[in-house]
């Protein structure tokens, strides 16, 4: 990017680029598609123009031949449709001019002969040689202006100029879209990178857009705040490590201002040390603190501040004095230190009362005092360090007694290698040079070992100045050093714990201040302590009752609680805050602290996270619920029965309503106590196979004694159910009940069966009925033709036997015919269709007409329905029943036939009833005489029996029934129920 | 131009002189300007004619065979002709001149032109050559509506010609039309 650029946004800059790119691509095409154009249109056009021309050379051969200018004018003439063709003239052979175009053009405008094609000036020249049977006869010329190519070039410019605005609008465009896709997540990323500058907030994470090379650096960036974080969270626990140091330190400690001398800082032991309190301390000056005798004044003081910060670290004794007005002895450090970027003036004071006292002692002489101290060694020495007096502390410290060990010299205490590098003189040296001089440092003992011992030798003088010898006190460390180093590390132990422990530890005393407050209670709180007091915990952290929505009381805090002296066990609480939006539950045990005395001196809660543990318990609970569900409301019986003694241990509803047994008499028990033993075995065999087996069983059919609904059929599963150690614990069935299905099954295959034999009936009736007809006719057309032949020679005998021969062929002719009839009810049927009964009796009367004239009968109707059916076999029906009646009227008796009929609409039903007048029958044969060949009057009356077999089979096609009532003597009545409309 | 003339070939240049004058003295009957031409221009339309006009196939002798511009009756072309055709081809046959004395003579030729000294045998002449694919051309009064081809017609003093469509066609003679087009179509009968 170029300098100005530096400073617009990358919005700006992408879109920039695009544009500048897309430019960039456009013209050099444009460019060169227009070049090519030129290139192409020029050639082009001298081609047009050549072959223009030597159309007109073609043309004009024979005006040249014949020498006919006038036909070679009117040719060029064609030129005038072109404006753009300025002027066109034909040579002859010889180069002359002899036709030109236009005609009045001025002299010298054409070339003076025949010369080169193209372009010249601002015109364009073609010459073409006419040339006919291999001879030039001449030349023509053409000349046109570069219109064409110029209206052409501006079109190109034009085209271009769109083109590329056009593009670039386009690339703007898609570019302020797609560009998105880059600046979007940059700026997102720079909008985080600003608020987290701003805010000093190194939790704040840029939003992630997605996998590629911006969304690295989105990762990168987030890391790095997650570093910061970390290391911010370190610097400020290290920070509360120093404090603690500072705070814990066995030297009271002063943190001065260099430029005023101010006390900025004071640690708790320089209150316990000086009796004031740290704001008394903090606006004290070290005047205040001083005696003030002669040598210990506040000038003294200053100067010796002065001092160390341009000589270096100051290390001297000092009287200072308590609040109380005590004087006491201190030793002072002073040194120079940058504490929080600014330098500082750091003062360390450590109690040598002790010391002091027996320094003083010492000096004093009295040795006899001295002698019964046991915490300390104090010898005199000579001048050469030859020991002068032994106490009680240094035989307990060193294992000599007084006798054995004055008048050596005490450089016997020291260790082989200090006095190889002549420490002790040394030593003894620098005090005769500073007049004190001290060391800590390893010691020998009488019996070998080594100690460590704070020793202090002080040069005595006389009045007169002159050395005197030497007092030496000193003080057996090692045990302090070893509970020091003891204490360091349970310490570091216990932080190692509560750092690493995944659950939280706060530990807070008796005022609510945090002592402890561990990383995994961080965590789960959010943040470190806060201030604010116990009242604000619940508030502060996110506290709620389990129910996830009541704040916890405050009263009800555990580490509040604890600090009352109350114990927690276990509580269940809800926490939501900015590290858990989504809130997790928490199990909180709390305990007070109590010191040696009983008195509480604070709390400490340790905090789990049970979310996970909740959750697992909520999914198993569902699971559970679910799959009771389920079982209960299946409609095949589950039984569960333990793998041992086959006793059941579950048992579902389906089960129950199955065997008719609830489960509360079922549990426990086993089939024997239900089936009988035979079943029972059988159940208890199939159990053992699937358990041995190890996998599922299927038993299509078994049968079940049930309490209410008899033996049922049963499709029954078992398998297994493992336990947890792999073994088979319990044996689960599934059975379903299908006894319904097997029984639908068995009647399915009965219908079956018999719809074939019926089928094949029917059709050996059909094909037999029809083959019995042509050996029919054959007797029947043969017997008339032995009649008519010979009718007049045959005597009576041959001509009954004749008759009657014709006689039997016609009645079986009808019966064929009959049955026929009976077996196309069904294989010749016809769709039903809307038909008129009124219409159809109509019919049937007009076709019996000479039969009831016969028999002087007639047929009273009454208005009929309208019904769907079949015409053809309502025709039938009514005319057999007509039939029928006529057959069977009374002798002497006029036939009356009533037809009547009533349709009753909500039932879809028509009650027909043909009533005669004629024999009737014996009311037990109302069923008989449907069946086919059933004939009660036998021969009496002709026909075949098979009219109302017909008639039924009619009605039962259309799903109807019929009925004849009757009284022998009284007529018979024949009722027949139709549907009206067939489904 | 004399004074300049170098004195080597002036008297070239007197004999020239001498000879048009004797040439010009021995053709009283041609003697007005431009007359001389005219046969000098029939000759090329002739030799032209060839270019135009397509013959049937088989109407010339095989390959290398000659095309045949016949001159029946007397020769006007004073050598003319000759001279127009000397080394040309019509579609690779060479061009020659052969003056016939009668149509039986002229029957192998592809052009005939049949001299003005015919005219009064014309129509016989014309119907021997009926059927022949000869283009007949000629320059007497009515020899298109009499059945030739082409007849010569001087018009202020050009020459043009006349075409009898009819005759053509029944010589199987295509004629190219850009000639045509330079020609007036006679219907025979009326001219």
């Amino acid at each position: 990017m170029t300098m100005p650029w530096k400073n617009t946004p990358i919005r700006r800059k992408l879109m920039m680029a695009l544009l500048l790119t897309g430019g960039a691509v456009l013209l050099p095409t444009c460019a060169a598609f227009i070049t090519y154009e030129v290139i192409t249109l020029r050639k082009a056009m001298m081609e047009g123009y050549q072959t223009r021309a030597e159309i007109i050379a073609a043309n004009s051969a024979a005006a040249l031949a014949f020498q006919d200018p006038a036909d070679a004018t009117r040719i060029l003439g064609a030129f005038q449709t072109d404006p753009r063709v300025t002027g066109a003239c034909l040579y002859d052979g010889n180069g002359k001019l002899f036709a030109e175009y236009p005609a009045n053009a001025l002299p010298g405008f054409f070339p003076a002969a025949p010369g080169a094609s193209g372009y010249r000036g601002g015109h364009l020249d073609v010459f073409r040689p006419v040339v006919q049977g291999g001879r030039t006869l001449g030349t023509v010329y053409l000349q046109s202006d570069l219109s064409a190519l110029t209206d052409r070039y501006r079109a190109y410019a034009w085209l271009a100029a769109a083109i590329i605005t056009v593009s670039l609008l386009l690339v703007y465009l898609l570019s302020s879209l797609l560009q998105k896709q880059i600046s979007l997540p940059i700026l997102a990323l720079a909008e985080t990178a600003r608020s987290v500058a701003h805010r000093r907030d190194f939790s704040l994470r840029a939003q992630k857009f997605g996998d590629d090379e911006l969304g690295l650096l989105t990762d990168a960036f987030n890391r790095m705040l997650a570093e910061i974080l970390a290391q911010d969270r370190a610097l400020k626990a290290s920070e509360a490590n120093y404090r603690e140091i500072f705070e814990k330190a066995n030297e009271a400690i002063f943190v001065h201002e260099i430029e005023t001398g101010r006390v900025l800082e004071v640690n708790q032991r320089a209150v316990d040390m000086t009796g004031y309190s740290r704001e008394e301390l903090t606006s004290a000056h070290p005047a205040d603190i001083s005696s003030g005798n002669p040598g210990f004044t506040r000038e003294e003081a200053g100067l010796r501040m002065k001092r160390a910060l341009s000589e270096g670290p100051q290390v001297f004794e000092w009287q200072g004095r308590h609040k109380d007005g005590g004087i006491h002895w201190i030793e002072v450090s002073l040194s120079r230190a940058v504490i929080g970027g600014k330098e500082r003036l750091l003062a360390f004071f450590r109690d040598i009362g002790d010391r002091k006292r027996a320094e003083e002692l010492a000096r004093l002489g009295q040795a006899h005092a001295i002698e019964n101290i046991k915490d300390y060694g104090i010898l005199m020495l000579d001048v050469q360090g030859g020991i002068l007096t032994w106490n009680k502390g240094a035989e307990r410290m060193k294992g000599y007694q007084a006798a054995e060990i004055v008048g050596r010299n005490f450089s016997v205490f020291y260790t082989p290698e200090d006095r190889a590098k002549g420490r002790p003189q040394e030593l003894l040296e620098a005090a005769r040079r500073e007049g004190r001089v001290e060391e800590e440092g390893w010691r020998v003992r009488k019996d070998g070992s080594r100690f460590l011992v704070d020793v202090i030798i002080t040069a005595l003088r006389n009045e007169k100045g002159e050395l005197r010898g030497f007092i030496k006190v000193s003080r057996d460390v090692t045990e302090v050093k070893k509970a020091q180093k003891e204490l360091q590390e349970k310490t570091e132990l216990l932080d190692s714990i509560l750092k690493n422990m995944g659950d939280g530890v706060v530990v807070a005393d008796e005022k609510g201040n945090f002592i402890v407050f561990n990383p995994a209670a961080q965590r789960i709180a959010g943040k470190g302590p806060v201030a604010g007091g116990a009242g604000q915990w619940s508030e502060k952290y996110g506290v709620f009752r389990p129910d996830g929505v009541t704040p916890c009381p405050p009263e009800e805090n555990p580490l509040a609680k604890a600090i009352r002296g109350l114990d927690t066990d276990d509580v269940e609480q809800f926490l939501r805050n900015p590290a858990n939006p989504e809130g997790i539950f928490v199990s909180v045990t709390g305990r007070p602290l109590r010191d040696g005395k009983g008195e509480i001196r604070g709390g400490v809660v340790i905090v789990r996270n049970i979310t996970g543990r909740k959750k697992a318990e909520a999914e198993v609970r569902q699971t559970n619920e679910f799959l009771n569900a389920v079982l209960e409301n299946i409609p095949n019986m589950i039984f569960v029965k333990d793998a041992q003694e086959l006793r059941f241990v579950r048992f579902n509803r389906a089960g129950e309503e199955l065997l008719g047994i609830p489960r509360g008499e079922l549990i426990g028990k086993n089939d024997y106590d239900f089936f009988p033993k035979a079943d029972a075995d059988f159940y208890i065999a199939k159990d053992r196979k699937t358990l041995e087996g190890g996998k599922l069983l299927d038993i299509p059919v078994e049968t079940i004694q049930t309490r209410h609904q008899g033996p049922r059929t049963l499709h029954t599963k078992k398998f297994p159910v493992l336990g947890p150690d792999g073994k088979p614990q319990y044996l689960m069935g599934i059975s379903e009940d299908i006894t319904e299905f097997k029984r639908q099954e068995q009647l399915t295959i009965y219908t079956k069966a018999l719809e074939v034999s019926n089928k094949e009936l029917q059709d050996f009736v059909f094909v037999v009925s029809h083959d019995l007809q042509e050996p029919l006719r054959k007797i029947q057309s043969f017997g008339n033709f032995l009649k008519e032949e010979a009718g007049s020679a045959l005597n009576e005998t041959a001509a009954d036997y004749l008759a009657r021969m014709q006689d039997a062929s016609q009645r079986m002719g009808r019966l064929i015919e009959d049955l026929l009839q009976l077996t196309r009810i069904t294989s010749r049927a016809k769709p039903f269709e809307p038909v008129e009964l009124d219409q159809v009796l109509r019919e049937v009367g007009s076709d019996l007409e000479i039969r009831l004239q016969e028999t002087g009968g007639k047929v009273v109707a009454k208005k009929l329905p309208r019904i769907s059916a079949d015409p053809a076999q309502m025709h039938q029906l009514f005319q057999n029943l007509i039939v029928n009646a006529l057959k069977f009227r009374r002798a002497e008796t006029a036939p009356v036939i009533e037809v009547e009929a009533e349709a009753d609409e909500v039932k879809n039903l028509c009650h027909i009833r043909v009533k005669d007048n004629g024999i009737g029958f014996d009311p037990k044969y109302s069923e008989k005489i449907f069946n086919i060949f059933q004939r009660l009057n036998g021969s009496e009356y002709e026909g075949t029996g098979i009219g109302l077999a017909i008639c039924r089979k009619v009605v039962e096609r259309h799903k109807g029934a019929i009925r004849a009532a009757s009284q022998l003597g009284e007529g018979a009545t024949f009722e027949i129920t139709l549907p009206l409309r067939q489904s | 131009m004399p004074i300049l003339t170098p004195p080597g070939q002036r008297w070239a240049f007197h004999l020239r002189l001498v000879l048009f004058l004797l040439w010009a003295g021995a053709s009283p009957l041609w003697a007005q300007e431009g007359v001389p031409k005219e046969y000098q221009i029939k000759a090329a339309f002739l030799f032209n004619f060839t270019q135009f006009i397509q013959w049937p196939s088989g109407a010339v002798a095989g390959a290398g065979g000659p095309f045949c511009i016949g001159i029946l009756g007397d020769d006007p072309f004073d050598g003319f002709l000759d001279e127009t055709v000397r080394g040309e081809k019509v579609d690779g046959h060479p061009l020659v001149v052969r003056r016939c004395g009668s149509p039986r003579e002229a029957k192998d030729c592809q052009v005939l032109f049949i001299s003005p000294s015919e005219s009064k045998r014309m129509e016989d002449i014309l119907a021997e050559l009926k059927g022949r694919n000869i283009l007949t051309v000629g320059d007497s009064e009515e020899f298109a509506q009499k059945g030739g081809i082409i007849r010569f017609v001087t018009k202020e003093n050009k020459i043009h010609f006349r075409i009898n469509l009819r005759a053509a066609r029944q010589a199987k003679l295509t004629i190219s039309s850009q000639m045509l087009r330079l020609a007036e179509i006679v219907q025979p009968g009326k001219e």
